[in-house]
């Protein structure tokens, strides 16, 4: 049974056929990276399995049970964490706070032993601060803890985002377009630390138009355009694939055309 | 019921709703296009009528020159309120909501202090009344009526023409209406003018009929946002069918409830937004 | 140590404030502050989630009504109908929020508007029996007190009023204070930034949202229950919506970031400037409209956060 399993999902905006049936899985351990055109449908997708938008059709399974039409708190509660294509955002907090801001699902003490300062409450507290560090650290960007999320750089703005969606401890997550606005180095560093969030056991999905940060990064990938899946493979397989040059190039050929 | 009276209901309602909907467009025009919620909108509608009033009573009852004297003091006032205040406060709602209930204060307040809080009565423009189904009409609401409905025309008409194209690009998206070319400020602008000048125009046509007093923006302004919200955002035709929903059920209502017809008209709003939060025929922004 | 000094200057100039202003106007007007105070710290903390409401007024109204009708009618002591107005007006916002709350925004903002009128309409032409119409309720009773060996004393003076108030504010100064500087303000400040962020985060934006609404207004109620055995009568435009366009008003005065210095520092400046500047009546809302221009063009850190800019400035030179 594979983590998620994605069954003959179709989404209609006004008329407009966003996504097609579309079927996939995404098994235990892998990272999967999800490419195509824009407006092949991809954020849709991570949209409506987060639980933003219902789907018109079709079923979402996460560790075989049933979450396709449940609220995104909900799919947060069952442990699926997402990082947004906008920046999203805790801007006017220092980075601290937001990363801190992902630790509610974690909290165990009940709310009224919270609000009256127990220490139960006060030491789980101090327990979050030093998860929320070492979660800082491990994306490296401790230092900037208490620069405010508007003054960051874009690049560390999703990092940050990252940090967020780590904090949830997520068994599944996904990563919409984590590399825009990064440089050459920057993007390296994110692959190698996705590499290792997928060791410490989280299964992730990613979205993103760097081609060569998805070849090296990804297990297997999967190829939308105009809402359908076009291609599933290995990267190798999907370089060379006659209808995935199409759909990307397509476009370009145009362009030289009327260059 | 009496068929007479119905029908006195009937026409009361359409007044009314004439006059709410043509504060409601212009107050879901400034707010579709520029964002801003204006609580001082309504000061507009009342000082077009006093403007009005003043023009027509120096000028003997020249009415035209009494409404559009009082249109354009009104969207200079609104520009100038835009320019000064508004424009420095772009992209802070709490703050611009704020500005305009300062405005509005002042403008209410400003005019008590130099006219008084009494009613100030016109004579009739139009004297006599027609008699329709045994109900006797004075001429002057028809008028109402008939007006609104005009000038409902020329809006859409300004809406088909290349600023009203405008609007609706800035109101729709100001980054994708900026790219295009268009100058988003000057849009706003024009937007708060026309929208002032249509509450202008508002006021102007209660004035004869029934009175110009400080205090008149109060229950028109509730009215005029609640139509808005109750329609959704950038919908004329919402605003239009939802005012006069409003007005027939607030004449009808007070025929049958008096007072009351108020708590009425407030629970079947609480109702809908049950139902449709963002209004019935759209969205309303979200902050 | 900085600010437990400030606090402590600030506590005793309160608690010894009576004595050091003896006119009872003035002592009056401090329990207008204080009343306000607490309608504006439950503005804000609505204001934190997202939630702009301008229907405090309203809810304010309920727990005085409610106070009122519990005194008058089942002649309950006042240190019952304190807590029980403060409950049925936290039941009642519960009611109406759970509706109004969800789509939150512009329709909450609307709805919380018409309530305030709704609340007027109702209190003044249904139910007269019970509520009074437009005339009210009046005589309603005093708190008292029991001491024991000095038998019943009832509240009398404006010094005792301002006490009793102290006390509220106080409460609710504690109560918000350890709402926000726990893990439930923290969850309000996510809401507030980012909705999205925080249902991806597992939040359940609503249910929150509704918990600070709920919240807000029981304190409301509280306050009202207080001002109607206070006040010994109630009307009903009493509680119009211009009452829940002050508190906005005042919260912007203090500054929105500080959710329980700037309700009392803006309550304050509102009630006391117009006494200092002799404005009354008319001109008093003209200078309202004035300052609020001013405040919000060019101290939009409100005071409280232009001092503590200038603060800053001054300690880094």
């Amino acid at each position: 049974m594979a983590l998620l399993e994605v069954r003959d999902l179709s989404k209609n905006f006004g008329g407009l056929a966003a996504i097609t049936r579309l079927n996939f899985d995404v098994s235990d351990g892998e990272i999967l990276g999800l490419i195509g055109p824009n407006g092949a449908g991809k954020t849709t997708l991570f949209n409506i399995i987060t639980g933003f938008f219902p789907p018109d059709m079709g079923k979402i399974l996460f560790e075989g049970k049933n979450i396709t039409h449940l609220k995104p708190h909900k799919v947060a509660q069952r442990g699926i964490g997402r990082t947004f294509q906008l920046t999203t955002l805790c801007i006017r907090s220092s980075v601290f706070v937001n990363v801190f801001a992902g630790f509610h699902l974690n909290y165990k003490v009940n709310v009224w032993k919270a609000f009256l300062h127990f220490s139960s409450a006060r030491k789980e507290e101090e327990t979050m601060k030093e998860r929320a560090m070492k979660i800082l650290e491990f994306m490296g960007i401790a230092s900037l803890k208490d620069e405010l999320a508007r003054n960051l750089p874009h690049g560390h703005q999703r990092i940050l985002g990252v940090c967020i969606a780590l904090a949830t401890n997520p068994k599944l997550l996904f990563l919409d377009e984590p590399m825009t606005g990064m440089n050459p180095e920057e993007t390296a560093t994110l692959v190698s630390l996705v590499k290792k969030i997928r060791d410490d056991g989280v299964t992730i999905v990613v979205v993103e138009h760097d081609m060569k940060a998805i070849m090296k990064l990804c297990d297997r990938i999967m190829v939308m355009n105009f809402g359908e899946k076009i291609a599933e493979g290995l990267p190798n397989e999907i370089k060379e694939n006659k209808d995935v040059i199409e759909a990307y190039l397509g476009r370009e050929e145009t362009l030289v055309d009327v260059a | 019921m009496e068929i007479s009276t119905i029908f006195q209901c009937l026409i009361n309602g359409i007044a009314l709703a004439a006059i709410y909907v043509l504060v409601a467009s212009g107050f879901s025009l400034v707010l579709g296009v520029t964002r801003i919620l204006n609580f001082a909108h309504a000061e507009f509608y009342m000082l077009g009528a006093f403007t009005f009033y003043a023009i027509s009573g120096f000028f003997k009852f020249n009415w035209i020159l009494g409404i559009i004297g009082s249109s354009l003091a009104m969207a200079v006032l609104g520009g100038v309120c835009y320019w000064f205040i508004f424009r420095p406060l772009y992209g802070f709602f709490l703050r611009t909501v704020a500005a305009s209930i300062g405005i509005a204060l002042i403008i209410v307040q400003g005019t008590v202090v130099v006219i008084g809080e009494k009613d100030f009565f016109m004579s009739p423009l139009f004297s006599g009344s027609v008699n329709i189904a045994g109900a006797t009409i004075s001429v002057e609401r028809l008028i109402i009526c008939v007006f609104s409905l005009l000038l409902m025309l020329i809006l859409g008409i300004i809406l088909k023409t290349k600023v009203g194209k405008a609007m609706y690009a800035v109101a729709e998206d100001q980054d994708a209406a900026a790219l295009q070319g268009i100058n988003v400020k000057r849009i706003f602008l024009i937007a708060m003018c026309l929208g002032c000048a249509m509450a202008a125009v508002g006021g102007s046509l209660v004035a004869p009929i029934f009175s110009v007093n400080s205090h008149m923006g109060g229950p028109v302004f509730i009215m005029a946002i609640l139509t808005t919200i109750l329609s959704g955002h950038g919908s004329i035709k919402g605003a239009i069918i939802v005012g006069s929903i409003i007005g027939l059920t607030e004449s009808f209502g007070y025929y049958f409830l008096g007072s009351a017809n108020l708590v009425l008209i407030f629970f079947i709003a609480l109702v809908i937004i049950y139902f449709k939060p963002f209004g019935i025929f759209g969205r309303v922004h979200q902050i | 140590m900085k600010k437990v000094i400030i606090l402590l200057i600030v506590g005793s100039f309160l608690v010894l404030l009576p004595f050091i202003v003896r006119s009872p106007y003035y002592i009056h007007l401090f329990i207008i502050i204080g009343i306000y105070s607490i309608l504006t710290m439950g503005f804000l903390m609505q204001l934190r989630v997202g939630l702009i409401s301008i229907g405090v007024a309203a809810f304010w109204g309920i727990g005085a009504y409610a106070s009122a009708l519990l005194a008058t009618r089942l002649g309950l002591s006042f240190w019952l109908c304190l807590p029980v107005a403060g409950i049925v007006t936290g039941v009642i916002s519960l009611g109406i929020g759970s509706i109004i709350v969800r789509p939150a925004g512009i329709s909450f903002f609307i709805m919380t508007l018409a309530l305030n009128f709704i609340l007027v309409q109702v209190l003044g032409t249904t139910y007269v029996e019970l509520f009074g119409g437009w005339g009210g309720i009046s005589s309603i009773p005093r708190p008292s007190i029991f001491i024991l060996f000095f038998g019943s004393l009832e509240f009398v003076s404006k010094t005792s009023y301002y006490y009793l108030m102290l006390s509220l504010l106080l409460l609710t100064i504690l109560v918000f204070y350890s709402i926000y500087h726990s893990r439930i303000g923290r969850t309000f400040n996510t809401i507030g930034e980012s909705p999205m962020l925080s249902e991806s985060l597992g939040i359940n934006v609503f249910r929150c949202r509704l918990a600070a609404f709920v919240i807000a207004n029981f304190f409301s109620g509280l306050a009202g229950s207080f001002y109607a055995h206070y006040q010994g009568f109630l009307v009903p435009e009493a509680f119009d919506f211009w009452k829940s366009i002050y508190v906005q008003i005042y919260s912007i005065f203090g500054g929105v970031s500080y959710l329980i210095w700037g309700p009392i520092v803006g309550s304050a400046t509102a009630v006391i400037i117009p006494e200092f500047l002799r404005i009354t009546g008319l001109l008093e809302a003209i200078f309202y409209g004035i300052l609020i221009l001013v405040i919000v063009l060019f101290l939009p850190a409100g005071i409280v956060g232009s001092l503590c800019q200038a603060h800053k400035k001054y300690m880094s030179r």
